[in-house]
């Protein structure tokens, strides 16, 4: 199997976390790129489906399995590799290096690492060891000690002065830090951080309090040439996590000195840890900026390497790969120009500001402080003239309901808004704005909150501006002043009580435009012809050159939010690609700095913008677009296609008319029944009064959504009308044009199917069928595919209704369809006339390049021109296990238990010849750890205990033991289960805090949420990472998949999918 | 309201605001986004009008304390936005208008920089909106409005290095006075006499404004001192250096003028990223037969960063060793030349 090329193994990052995005799908990706342009034969190990870097063409061998030192065995001794690249799959691939150079496997193989070594991560990482480096030059570290329990953190914190901030050591995006202001918190704290420390350690550290943070994108090769790719400065101090602040660049309020001191010492530590590849460097720096300390190192592509690539254009990753190659900086093009040199410094002549996208909709019993932790999913990224411009695109970007000035911010006290200066939450921005507004001074601002008053001042002038418009309204010069400083018509609008559409036609009558950028690396000083642009009002624009193909735009997803993850970003680039090889010019419009989208090598075109009718339609006229691709980038792009059309942009493959024909609830339900098709009873209501009457006749339980909804936004599961009410207000909050539908809720099982239809056939790669039950949103479900236990009769029945309602729609593209299995009829639930969070999961197991034939088929072609035999596709000899993954440990308060609100931030799969070695990969690669023989704890409501034996039985045939709550153990011992009983409340959290049990199962009561105990016990297993399965459906498929373990494994040797 | 205007001396007129006094000059760019009052204060920013890259200029205020020479010297500023900061001295705006030098803010500069990247270098001038192009009176050499008038010393336990100030940049006598060297400053029509005559263990040219082909006597002055005493150049010192030992030089198509310069040097195969502040270039096919030998190249157009000449105890750099602003990836420059000087630097 060895090819005669030099082959190089790339590790990548699993599934979406919080603190680990789709950066490392941009960085993965890039890597693969290079390395095969170098002539490497590639092979690639990530267990992330929804990425591009698992897509066939990215690398010569593509393996979605665990991220696992046996797996990489497997593979090594297979291929056996030459090389081994570990710093471009972010901490998940560097933690599992360092492994596997433990074990001696890289050794044992002849693997060598390249870039930065084994030794120089573990000098970078294990924070010991980066103290004693840091001391040898005499770089200044933050006082701090390493513990590994609680008497030796008080012990050092007696010696020094409080506050502490605690970070266990090798963890994700500060997972399980915080900061203790006292003994107690401390002891918390430090005993919370040593279970979630793989090494069981932490570190107490001095929090500085109010100190500023700078951090340095550096790159090195192995000659030691070095140069710094961006500086980028958080405009929230120290003790907000970097990822969780808004980050400008370039650094804006350092002197040049002050920045260069910094700048040196990045390149001394760089030197001293030999890197060979990318590093980021994070100092502290004290308020008057005449005292830094060294906060961490990154040694390799991160979240900020993402950034600051996309910040200057400098494609970090992909350099950083060539340099772990062999190349050297001096001997490299520069990237951005394709002229000069790859060591020139990138300039910017524009402002950078990075926000973060916090999924706190998502989970109302989430804590909304913001701090060590990180917190949000995603960010976005906007470009401007100025600090302002940059972060009014930014806030435009994060597609909330609220753009720089937000009405109900001016609800809150003052006693609200102060608060949100010393202990932020993820509306401090307003909160200042609104503070500025009231009067309070630029200072005060800037001592409580600790953002420097240069930030503070720039954004008073946005308050000042606000409150000249609320005064003088739309007049001339101050309009002209407004649009520069980049507040969009919407903001205006809101400040002069005026319909936005009146504000851009007045602005338009004054001749105030967008012109376009080029982001060339240089500041203007030499042609780049990067295609990678951002507009700005009233400047004159760079100028396009086009060669004459027609032109078609794709939008993006934005950022990454729960329900709406990297598979949206994979579908864009997909359709980028299938445009450019049919000879359009793909234009693609995006605003996530993390994704693969947003890499202007992808698009003919890239457009950093907001999605917004604003700021996409100028793009549009600009490259003469043809038509919109609106159906790639979920929900986002979607109701962004919508209000394009009302402006008279041609929308392709899923015109408004499909759109709301689907969403509306009204129009789908005459549709479905004109189709004589089956769905729950259930109807839309816009008031709280009328969903009670209409609940009321539907009957109880009755499932709530809003209609265009992300991922199940405020969907729930209700059985009574002071719950309905409760839920309704919520729903109804969200946005004020929102309805909401109320169905009757149907128990059974849920099964779902992609369908690509050319407006009069459809073709079906394959049907979903999910393990959790009705009721859990699909994101959230373990999913099967093709399915495992249909009838061909039942095939047949979900294609023909496929067909029905996508000949019906006229769909030409893709079309998401989700259906019950209740009783003994099938329902369709909903209908979504765009590319699925499947989609790449299909694509991928069925080999059918959906999305390219979507787009081929939106720009005309039918399924038959195509060759595309239509119906449901012929079965592979695979099957694929999604499995989903969570991010819950993140959000401390958060209730695990599933719903029809998703909650999932990512997944992962695994793929096997069995649906039970499928499974049992797919767990792995979620990062469940399911032994072959361990111990259950198993405590299930009243109305599952009768089916509580077999999962108990299955389990203890296989050797478990079993343990059980009291009610549930009585029924397992008279079936005859030696079920051991364990008392609820304090012995039975801390045992599973200590880790007693392998596996818990949980099924909750009715009323969730509600009942503390299964709360208490679900949090504490996420706490203390051990599996934690809601329903006993799943718990069973678990028993088969470890019974079948040691034939899954054999079936398992070498296995590549392609 | 739009009052002010930069005209280019092609016609091209890019309309701004900001209501100060006039200028005349040639038009340079710089791409650096910080240390603007380091670059204002370079002298060898002298005569020309300053066009700032990076659209947010003034952030910080003006550090005093870390200037370049005891004023700015640019005719004048062109910027897209002036932020009045002043967390670290005086606003820029206030600084500035104190020397009478006007400040053209809300200009299109990326459009203006483009447009001088397409035409090559420019003369310009800044005035009220509508007046149109004025040329330049002045033909003094701007170095004659910039050099010390009278000979400096400051004591050091170490070295004596003789600097010749063409426009001296205070960060150049930073760092030969943080290696403990006795720095005499000497104006830059002193004569070789008057340079040896302080038994100089090393003489550095620094840096300075304008086209070195018109400095005949420093040229000269250049000549007989190398071979004499080791002898040292920096940015306008290389030119001179050059031009004493019969190479020529040229002007660049619009200068080099930042700080991320990428600079190869070529005898360790090491590359670093350097500052740079110069309109003109030392010709390649010029050396033959001068003794000098490329010590360092742009790995961007590939011009000439470093010379030397073994024999005659001569290096120079094109760069600056000593950034303010901008990178000191360089500064070991300023360690290979004292000990070019037969000296360990007493760091």
């Amino acid at each position: 199997m060895k090819s005669h090329k030099r082959s190089v193994l790339v590790l990548g990052s699993g599934p979406i976390r919080i603190g680990q995005a789709a950066e490392f799908d941009y960085s993965g990706s890039q890597a693969c790129r290079a390395l095969r342009e170098m002539g490497f034969h590639v092979i690639l190990l990530n267990s992330n489906p929804a990425t591009i870097q698992t897509d066939t063409g990215m690398a010569d061998v593509v393996y979605i399995r665990p991220l696992e030192p046996e797996v990489v065995e497997v593979i090594v001794s297979a291929h056996r590799p030459s090389g081994v690249i570990a710093t471009l799959g972010g901490q998940v691939a560097l933690n599992l290096c360092v492994e596997l150079q433990k074990r001696g496997l890289w050794e044992r193989y002849g693997v060598e690492v390249l870039g930065t070594s084994p030794g120089s991560i573990q000098r970078s990482e294990g924070r010991e060891d980066f103290r004693q480096a840091m001391l040898k030059i005499s770089e200044p570290v933050i006082e701090s000690v390493y513990v590994d329990n609680i008497e030796t953190a008080l012990d050092f914190a007696s010696s020094s002065s409080y506050p502490f901030i605690i970070r266990p050591d090798y963890t994700l995006g500060g997972t399980g830090g915080g900061v203790a202001f006292d003994t107690d918190s401390l002891a918390e704290r430090v005993s919370e951080g040593l279970r979630l420390s793989p090494v069981s350690r932490v570190l107490v550290e001095r929090y500085l309090q109010g100190w500023r943070e700078i951090e340095l994108e550096v790159v090195r090769d192995g000659a030691g040439n070095r140069l710094c790719v961006c500086g980028m400065e958080n405009v929230d101090p120290m003790g907000i996590h970097t990822g969780d602040s808004i980050v400008v660049a370039p650094v804006l309020t350092l002197s040049d000195s002050q920045w260069q001191r910094l700048r040196s010492a990045a390149f001394r530590i760089v030197d001293e840890l030999e890197i060979r590849g990318a590093c980021n460097v994070q100092f502290a720096l004290s308020p008057d900026a005449s005292e830094y300390a060294v906060i961490e190192v990154n040694p390799r592509a991160s979240r900020s390497s993402a950034l600051a690539s996309k910040a200057t254009g400098y494609p970090i990753a992909r350099v950083a790969a060539r340099i772990a190659a062999g190349s050297l900086l001096s001997e490299m093009p520069n990237p951005v120009t394709g002229a000069g040199s790859a060591l020139s410094e990138p300039a910017i002549d524009y402002v950078v500001a990075k926000f973060p996208r916090w999924p706190f909709e998502k989970f109302p019993g989430a804590e909304y402080r913001v701090g060590t932790r990180m917190k949000s999913t995603g960010e976005v990224m906007a470009i401007g003239r100025t600090f302002i411009e940059a972060v009014a695109k930014a806030v435009r970007s994060l597609d909330l309901p609220v753009g720089i000035v937000d009405p109900k911010i001016e609800t809150l006290s003052r006693e609200e808004l102060e608060e949100d200066l010393s202990s932020p939450t993820h509306r401090r921005l307003w909160s200042v704005f609104e503070l500025l507004r009231r009067g309070t001074s630029v200072a005060d601002i800037s001592e409580r909150s600790g953002i420097h008053p240069f930030f503070v001042e720039q954004l008073f002038r946005v308050t000042k501006t606000l409150e000249e418009l609320r005064e003088k309204g739309l007049e001339q010069e101050l309009l002209r002043r407004v649009k520069s400083m980049g507040l969009s018509d919407r903001d205006i609008a809101l400040a002069t009580g005026q319909d936005w559409k009146k504000v851009r036609e007045t602005r338009l009558s004054l001749g105030i435009e967008r012109g376009y950028r080029e982001v060339d690396g240089c500041a203007g000083e030499a042609p780049a012809e990067s295609g990678y642009y951002y507009g700005s009002c009233c400047v004159a624009d760079d100028g396009l050159i086009t060669d004459g193909r027609e032109a078609y735009a794709v939008l993006g997803s934005g950022p990454i939010r729960i329900g709406q993850g990297v598979e949206f970003d994979y579908c864009c680039v997909k359709a980028v690609e299938a445009l450019k090889r049919l000879g359009k010019r793909a234009v693609m419009i995006n605003n996530n700095p993390e994704t693969v989208s947003t890499d202007h090598d992808m698009s003919d075109s890239l457009y950093f913008e907001p999605i917004t009718v604003e700021d996409v339609i100028p793009v549009l006229d600009r490259e003469k677009v043809k038509g919109v691709f609106a159906s790639f980038g979920g929900q986002t792009s979607l109701k962004a296609g919508l209000d394009l059309e009302r402006e008279g942009v041609a929308i392709l493959g899923s015109p408004s008319g499909v759109v709301r024909a689907t969403e509306d609830r009204g129009q789908f339900s005459s549709l479905l029944e004109r189709l004589d098709i089956l769905q729950p009873p259930g109807c839309s209501v816009k008031t709280i009064d009328e969903g009670l009457t209409q609940a009321g006749m539907i009957g109880y339980p009755v499932m709530v959504r809003p209609s265009f909804v992300i991922g199940g936004l405020a969907m729930k599961v209700v059985t009574s009308p002071n719950e309905l009410a409760s839920v309704l207000k919520m729903a109804l909050e969200t946005d004020e044009d929102q309805s909401v539908l109320i169905d009757r809720f149907l128990p059974g099982s849920e099964f779902e199917v992609d369908v690509l239809s050319d407006g009069s056939e459809v073709m079906i790669p394959g049907i979903f069928e999910h393990l959790d039950p009705a009721g859990v949103h699909s994101g959230d479900s373990v999913a099967i595919f093709p399915d495992v236990s249909l009838s061909m009769g039942r095939r047949k029945q979900i294609e023909d209704i496929s067909r029905k309602i996508a000949v019906e729609l006229g769909v030409k593209g893709l079309l998401n369809i989700q259906f019950v299995l209740s009783g003994d009829e099938l329902y369709v639930i909903e209908a979504n006339p765009r590319a699925s969070r499947t989609v790449p999961i299909a694509g991928k197991l069925s080999g059918l390049p959906l999305v390219e034939m979507a787009v081929r088929v939106a720009l005309g072609e039918s399924l038959a021109d195509m060759g595309i035999e239509p119906g449901l596709s012929k079965r592979s000899a695979l099957f694929g296990v999604k499995v989903p993954v969570f991010s819950t440990e993140k959000l401390p308060g958060v209730d695990a238990l599933l719903g029809p609100a998703m909650q999932s931030t990512g997944e992962a799969l695994g793929v096997g010849e069995t649906v039970a070695a499928a499974l049992y990969e797919g767990l792995r690669g979620a990062g469940w750890k399911v032994p072959e023989r361990g111990r259950l704890l198993i405590s299930v409501a009243d109305r599952a205990k009768p089916e509580a034996p077999h999962v108990a039985a299955a389990f203890h045939a296989l050797g478990w033991t079993v343990d059980a709550t009291a009610g549930t153990a009585d029924v397992l011992r008279n079936w005859g289960i030696p079920a051991r009983k364990v008392d609820k409340g304090r012995p039975l959290i801390s045992g599973i805090a200590s880790r007693e049990w392998d596996l818990i199962v949980n099924v909750a009561s009715g009323a969730p949420a509600v009942l503390r105990d299964g709360y208490l016990m679900r949090r504490a297993a996420i706490e203390a990472s051990v599996p934690c399965i809601n329903n006993l459906h799943l718990a069973s498929a678990l028993a088969v998949s470890v019974s079948m373990l040691d034939k899954s494994r054999a079936s398992h040797k070498g296995r590549t999918i392609l | 309201m739009l009052d002010m205007e930069i005209v280019l001396e092609d016609g091209v007129v890019f309309p701004g605001c900001g209501g100060g006094s006039s200028a005349v000059g040639e038009v340079v760019f710089t791409t650096a986004s910080s240390g603007y009052p380091q670059a204002l204060s370079d002298p060898s920013f002298a005569g020309q009008i300053l066009v700032f890259a990076f659209p947010m200029i003034g952030n910080y205020g003006v550090d005093e304390h870390l200037l370049e020479s005891e004023r700015p010297w640019v005719r004048a500023l062109v910027v897209d936005s002036i932020e009045n900061g002043c967390t670290l001295g005086p606003e820029i705006s206030e600084w500035l208008s104190g020397f009478d030098i006007p400040i053209v803010r809300k200009v299109d500069t990326r459009s203006l920089i483009r447009h001088i990247r397409t035409k090559g270098a420019l003369q310009g001038s800044v005035g009220p909106a509508g007046r149109g192009y004025r040329e330049e009176r002045d033909r003094r050499h701007p170095v004659e409005e910039v050099s010390a008038r009278s000979c400096e010393v400051m004591e050091g336990s170490g070295p004596t290095v003789v600097v010749v100030d063409y426009g001296l940049k205070r960060g150049i006598q930073r760092e030969l006075c943080s290696r403990s060297c006795r720095v005499v400053k000497v104006p830059h029509n002193s004569s070789a006499e008057e340079i040896l005559s302080w038994k100089p263990d090393g003489v550095l040219l620094g840096n300075g404004p304008g086209d070195p082909s018109l400095l005949k006597a420093e040229i000269e002055t250049a000549r007989s001192i190398i071979g004499k005493v080791p002898v040292g150049g920096i940015c306008l010192g290389l030119q001179v250096i050059a031009l004493a030992s019969g190479a020529s030089t040229f002007k660049l198509p619009f200068g080099h003028r930042g700080a991320n310069h990428a600079v190869l040097e070529i005898d360790s195969g090491r590359a670093l990223v350097t500052s740079q502040n110069h309109g003109y270039a030392v010709d390649e096919s010029s050396l033959d037969g001068t003794g000098m030998e490329i010590s360092h190249k742009n790995l961007g157009d590939g011009s000439i960063e470093g010379l030397r000449d073994r024999k005659r105890s001569v290096i120079a750099v094109q760069y600056h060793p000593e950034g303010s602003p901008g990178p000191k990836d360089g500064e070991d420059f300023f360690n290979d030349f004292l000990s070019m000087c037969g000296l360990e630097a007493g760091l």
